[in-house]
């Protein structure tokens, strides 16, 4: 290589050395990835959820950010019960449900952590 | 060296080295199926393809970019340079399966066409938590496939190689590309700590090895000799340069390397034509210097390569004065003859 281009390699690896880790930080630092407390809860996702007899209807209005929400009955321990359905995108999702049910939990099935949890 | 277009300059090492391309690559998406499916049985093949696929082509990227600072820092890895351009094709097709299976996968069931929907369907540039990162995935694609295309020595020689050098330093940028892609979609998209964890060590040890090669490239910059009268350099003593090998000096802001052949000294520019390459780290080789990147040849004397090849380099004066050599800072025109300096041991 000629002097400039070595010269120019040095400049642009401390440009990377320097810029890529500020960039990195900015966008974790509100993510709060150590605080193990809210790990277990996400946000709540843009959806509302009703009860009709024997059926529960979950109105998605906006996609959903997770890949695989599934949803699960809360039975009457209020434990986790069986898989009711995935929500796959915007639309209304109609459920049956057992008379035991206490209410539905939506997991997101690929980081395992609850979405939402309702009780009837 | 070749005199006329071919598609590959097939040799030998060539062929060995593209073996242990394939190889490679081979055994690390074999090992990654094996180990996905065993994992996760209820994973689906498109998905492990993309993910094979990419962190296939992170690997790659990462063992590319270590290439040049680890020959500069140690000459042991010179052979892993030689075909560096085959393997970041290889690079660019693994990296390309996985952009065309992740826009297939993700982006191919709406209602917009698939490119348009990898810019549209995350709007939210305005974050930096949330960008939409196979946006970026995609830039860097589109400059490794640049790059690749370009990759040949037809674009070398028409480009020109200080052009051509500087349209693949693009790689650094796609390098920043790549690893952003990947450290905002594990956080968006992944659980696992292990990617960022490897991406991060990755990224330490590619920013050591480039610092420390480049520092260690600017002390040799530094080193300007003694300046005497007429302007010569005195630089160092005739034994200090051994036999078919050269000795490297920064003279005017430029490298010359000093030549011993047959007991004759000779200096000629340190760059080499094609690439760029150290001809100093090189050595004599059927009489001419042999670049230690790609085996390109100069005759010491005049700097040309021998006929029927055309390349040429700058030559210098050399004198010896009180048992030590000087050179004139001041080259000559491409492919000047200098008679070699005799009368050293």
């Amino acid at each position: 290589m000629i002097a400039t281009q070595r010269r120019m390699h040095l400049v642009i690896w401390i440009l990377i050395a320097v810029v890529l880790p500020v960039v990195m930080l900015l966008a974790v630092k509100d993510l709060h990835v150590l605080d193990t407390a809210g790990n277990t809860v996400a946000e709540i996702a843009p959806l509302s959820v009703s009860r009709r007899g024997r059926s529960v209807t979950v109105q998605v209005d906006t996609p959903l950010k997770s890949a695989a929400s599934i949803v699960y009955e809360m039975d009457a321990d209020g434990n986790k019960g069986s898989v009711l359905g995935q929500l796959k995108g915007r639309g209304n999702y109609t459920f049956l449900i057992s008379p035991k049910t206490k209410g539905i939990y939506i997991i997101d099935a690929i980081k395992n952590v609850e979405l939402l949890k309702i009780e009837f | 060296m070749g005199l006329d277009y071919k598609w590959v300059l097939w040799n030998s090492h060539k062929k060995t080295y593209d073996r242990g391309i394939a190889l490679g690559m081979g055994i690390y998406l074999i090992l990654f199926f094996v180990i996905s499916f065993w994992v996760n049985p209820e994973i689906t093949a498109e998905t492990v393809i993309i993910r094979a696929f990419g962190s296939l082509a992170i690997l790659m990227l990462h063992i590319i970019l270590a290439i040049g600072p680890l020959s500069r820092l140690n000459t042991n890895f010179l052979p892993v340079l030689y075909n560096r351009r085959h393997l970041g094709v290889s690079m660019f097709f693994a990296a390309l399966i996985h952009g065309v299976f992740a826009v297939i996968q993700f982006h191919s069931l709406g209602d917009v066409h698939p490119i348009t929907s990898v810019f549209t369907s995350n709007m939210d540039y305005g974050s930096l938590t949330n960008f939409p990162f196979q946006v970026l995935g995609f830039l860097a694609l589109l400059i490794l496939f640049t790059m690749a295309a370009t990759s040949h020595d037809f674009f070398l020689h028409n480009l020109s190689p200080r052009i051509w050098k500087g349209l693949h330093m693009m790689v650094y940028g796609a390098y920043a590309l790549v690893i952003m892609h990947v450290f905002l979609g594990a956080f968006q998209q992944e659980t696992s700590g292990f990617t960022i964890v490897a991406l991060c060590l990755g990224f330490l040890l590619l920013i050591s090895l480039h610092l420390t090669a480049a520092f260690k490239e600017a002390r040799t910059d530094n080193f300007i000799g003694e300046k005497e009268a007429e302007g010569w350099l005195r630089v160092c003593h005739p034994n200090e340069v051994i036999e078919s090998r050269a000795k490297i000096f920064t003279v005017s802001g430029e490298r010359v390397a000093i030549f011993k052949h047959q007991g004759k000294l000779s200096a000629i520019h340190n760059v080499c034509k094609h690439q760029g390459g150290p001809l100093g780290e090189g050595k004599i080789v059927d009489g001419c210097v042999t670049c230690p990147w790609h085996g390109y040849q100069y005759l010491p004397h005049n700097g040309q390569s021998p006929p029927p090849f055309t390349e040429k380099v700058k030559t210098y004066a050399l004198k010896i004065e009180k048992d030590m050599i000087h050179i004139h800072p001041k080259a000559f025109p491409e492919g000047t003859a200098v008679i070699p300096l005799s009368g050293v041991s």
